[in-house]
């Protein structure tokens, strides 16, 4: 994986030296043909992993954005509708994951995602205590956080 | 047109920013206040650092590649506050608000 990444720097350089160019459009146009390259070369380099893991994380970076914008605007509903209505709870989120850079992630997206902040990792970093600002189905929301943000992140420690 | 983009983000910004400091105000108690600003921060500062980003690149001929980096920035810094105070308020025993359901 980090290997990966290191020869599409390095490529992305030589893109930049070849095009005698060094802005950052260029990086970053050196970067996509870098990773073009790869991807039709990755049987020769036989590590088809980078760009299965690089599918899981556009995709998991797609359902974050996604899931910000809507929960944003269901906040700021629950928070102007004319009578206050909510039903906050604190729960307890068991979790697989094992790394502390994945844990880390998901208690990082789990914050931003408005509507639930991360407010503990357990002693024993199986479970993350979650503030929840309204949530009327509390197993609904596990399920969806499992589903959305876990399950993804599991497949990216690998 | 890049005039209106600026304008409409602009106002979701700051419309955004207008609701969480209402619900700072409205919310009971101190954990649920705590989603207001982390919101705040994260869509309403975005909006309005894209309508930067925006103007320069089309009006001024200009990226302006630190705005980007502030979106990032604040992405990464966010969580974190919000997981801090929300965490310090549980150590010390801020109480929760009668109807919250807690799992242990």
């Amino acid at each position: 994986m980090f290997a990966y990444l290191l020869i599409n720097f390095v490529l992305a350089l030589i893109w930049c030296f070849l095009t005698e160019t060094f802005t950052v459009t260029t990086f970053v146009i050196g970067n996509l043909l870098a990773t073009g390259v790869l991807f039709l070369s990755r049987r020769l380099l036989g590590e088809p992993v980078f760009f299965r893991k690089l599918g899981v994380f556009v995709k998991l970076l797609v359902v974050f954005t996604r899931e910000v914008l809507v929960a944003n605007v269901q906040v700021a509903w629950w928070i102007l509708r004319p009578r206050l209505r909510v039903q906050p709870a604190m729960i307890r989120l068991p979790i697989a994951l094992e790394t502390d850079a994945a844990i880390t992630a998901l208690a990082g997206m789990i914050s931003l995602t408005p509507g639930t902040v991360t407010v503990d990792v357990a002693p024993d970093r199986k479970s993350l205590e979650v503030h929840c600002l309204n949530v009327p189905d509390i197993a609904a929301t596990k399920a969806g956080i499992k589903e959305m943000f876990e399950k993804p992140l599991r497949e990216l420690e690998r | 047109m890049t005039e209106w983009l600026i304008v409409v983000l602009l106002i979701v910004g700051t419309a955004f920013m207008v609701t969480s400091s209402v619900g700072l105000v409205r919310l009971p108690d101190f954990y649920m206040r705590m989603h207001g600003p982390a919101k705040a921060a994260t869509l309403g500062v975005i909006c309005v650092l894209l309508a930067g980003v925006v103007y320069f690149t089309f009006e001024q001929d200009y990226f302006s590649i630190r705005e980007v980096l502030a979106i990032a920035f604040i992405f990464i810094t966010a969580p974190v506050g919000a997981h801090m105070l929300t965490k310090a308020a549980r150590h010390i025993g801020v109480k929760f608000h009668d109807q919250t359901r807690i799992e242990k």
